[in-house]
């Protein structure tokens, strides 16, 4: 419980919604956005629409098992959408296909290309070191870059160890740093490992 | 600009929820809930009636006391494990008794080792469209060579150059995205077309599909501690499979054999498990039902006996999961996905193609030096490829 402070937790919400269940749209109404904002970026914003009220429902159905000695749901909740992400697993391929596409051939070709349009990043060859990537790998370090996971809170929402949490997104980011070398990028190094 | 930054930018959202999304969203929730509580959701009533001071403490106590028995009820019964080891079934048919053929051979080439080596061979086949000439296609097989090295655990890996601790391993693509034509036809199109490569065609390189599309269920995505603690007897490995993808929604699958036929063969191949784990796998693929015997050739044209089994997407219409397998050593040698009847996503692909695939060149223990089996430049950062 959060002593003192105004708002409740999430913990606290979930514990509520123990024994009065309307209480978890207030966990919705906290969480709704970002976690569409995740799926969009990953599967485009009609999966987006459908994933996100999905999750929201299993939270609901598995709230029981909801550890409430962490106070943030998040990691809960974009555990639930990753795996949720993970059955449209070739959908998300053929978005890095299309961004690759579009930036070798500067022509934006259809729908998956359109919806890519902002993407500048990918010049430097990304979306195809991204599609490589083991899928297991790219969960983890798509949670770091776009969910702003720390490292213990990709560790709760995969339930995995939180070594295993680092020897995959050093993996991944030893792939991705790789395909910007060869591109001509100088990344420059940061603090997130 | 960081890898991670750069990441986050090339992912822009395409549009916020609508006001009408949401609503219908929380709708949905809301009706879950309304369900859950029992009562209608406006209109309930919720001020206690007045009563006495020791009254309302009794209700109290009591109240949560129940809350509490009710809360741990939940939670045993939301966290029960749905599947429950149980005798493999109907272990008969050609494919049974192939399959258990193939684990007693594995049984007999069984080995161990300081790191698990892997070389496949990856493709898809795609239909691509002429740089040069507009409207003009040509259906061709892309493949990566593609290579894994990995131990047990970061201790025995150890670290390497541009690492900042131990990794369990390492993987590595080969230099190139080779073409070939699928047909006759399509290489005397793609020929008088200038024979374009991958990167003239703008293809990225092949997609990786072992198995059926996941339609239900969770990637088997755990780590090297669960792959450890792996059970090594098939009824056991089956249950603790199925309880892992189901784990994260607690719904049963619909077709827990599709699934497996997905989920298993990670296990023959990428996954750093004891060659028990692997036999015990044969042994589980032989208990599920729908899987037939098949002789059929893999990508690179070698022939070759194996299981499989179909299914239906509205995306992709029927395809054909083949696994096949040397059943005089029990290695998976290539898998491959053959399109039966195209759907949508793949409706230029004719049946019989072979839209995914994978030829396993080397998948084994060895205790050779680590460095030995690693390419240079992922050994040394400070290595040039030597010029011609």
């Amino acid at each position: 419980m959060t002593c003192g402070s105004a708002e409740p937790s999430d913990a606290d919400i979930i514990t509520a919604a123990q024994r009065d269940p309307e209480r978890f749209a207030d966990l919705f109404d906290r969480h709704y956005t970002d976690i569409h904002r995740y799926v969009d970026r990953r599967l485009g914003a009609d999966a987006a629409d459908d994933i996100a009220a999905e999750t929201f429902l299993i939270a609901f159905r598995r709230r029981a098992v909801f550890d409430t000695a962490h106070a943030s749901a998040r990691p809960w909740l974009y555990g639930i959408a990753t795996r949720l992400i993970s059955r449209h697993r070739r959908d998300e391929l053929r978005r890095y296909k299309a961004m690759a596409r579009m930036h070798t051939t500067g022509v934006v070709e259809s729908h998956e290309s359109s919806v890519t349009s902002a993407v500048d990043a990918a010049s430097f060859g990304l979306s195809p070191a991204l599609a490589r990537l083991r899928h297991g790998d790219r969960d983890v370090l798509l949670l770091v870059a776009l969910a702003e996971l720390s490292y213990p809170e990709v560790a709760e929402a995969l339930g995995i160890a939180y070594g295993t949490v680092c020897s995959r997104l050093s993996r991944a980011r030893k792939q991705v740093r790789a395909a910007l070398r060869a591109s001509g990028h100088d990344e420059e190094d940061d603090d997130r490992g | 600009m960081d890898d991670l930054t750069l990441i986050s930018r090339m992912h822009t959202a395409e549009r916020p929820p609508s006001p009408e999304t949401t609503r219908s969203a929380r709708r949905r929730l809301l009706t879950e809930a309304t369900a859950a509580a029992g009562t209608p959701a406006r209109g309930r009533r919720v001020a206690p009636l007045p009563r006495s001071k020791r009254a309302i403490m009794l209700v109290a106590a009591a109240t949560a006391c129940v809350l509490a028995g009710v809360s741990w009820t939940a939670y045993r019964w939301e966290t029960r494990p749905l599947y429950h080891p149980e005798p493999l079934a109907n272990q008969s048919g050609p494919a049974s008794t192939f399959l258990l053929a193939a684990a007693d051979a594995k049984t007999q080439h069984a080995s161990d080792g300081r790191f698990w080596r892997v070389h496949r061979v990856v493709g898809e086949t795609v239909v691509a469209s002429s740089p040069y000439h507009p409207g003009v296609h040509y259906t061709l097989q892309l493949t990566r060579d593609t290579y894994s090295l990995a131990a047990k655990t970061p201790k025995d890996f150890g670290t390497l150059p541009r690492d900042k601790g131990p990794l369990t391993g390492t993987q590595w693509d080969g230099p190139d995205v080779d073409v070939r034509p699928a047909t006759p036809a399509d290489a005397k199109a793609w020929g008088a077309d200038l024979r374009p490569s991958a990167l003239d065609l703008h293809l990225t390189g092949p997609d990786e599909e072992r198995g059926p599309f996941k339609q239900e269920g969770a990637e088997l995505d755990f780590g090297v501690q669960d792959e450890r603690r792996l059970p090594a007897n098939p009824s056991e490995l089956r249950a603790w499979i199925l309880n892992y993808a189901t784990k994260f929604d607690h719904q049963r699958l619909r077709n827990p054999d599709l699934y497996l036929f997905t989920a298993a063969p990670i296990l023959l191949v990428d996954r750093v498990v004891t060659d028990r784990v692997r036999i015990a796998t044969y042994r589980m693929l032989a208990g599920l039902r729908d899987v037939r015997m098949i002789n059929a050739t893999d990508a690179a044209g070698h022939p070759g006996r194996g299981v499989a089994m179909r299914q239906t997407t509205r995306d992709y219409g029927t395809i054909e999961w083949q696994l096949l397998i040397d059943p005089e050593t029990g290695r998976l040698t290539a898998s491959q996905g053959i399109v039966v009847t195209p759907g949508p996503k793949n409706a230029g692909l004719r049946p019989g193609t072979r839209q995914f695939f994978e030829i396993v060149k080397t998948a084994e223990w060895t205790n050779a030096p680590r460095d030995s089996l690693l390419p240079k430049d992922i050994t040394d950062p400070n290595w040039q490829p030597p010029v011609n």
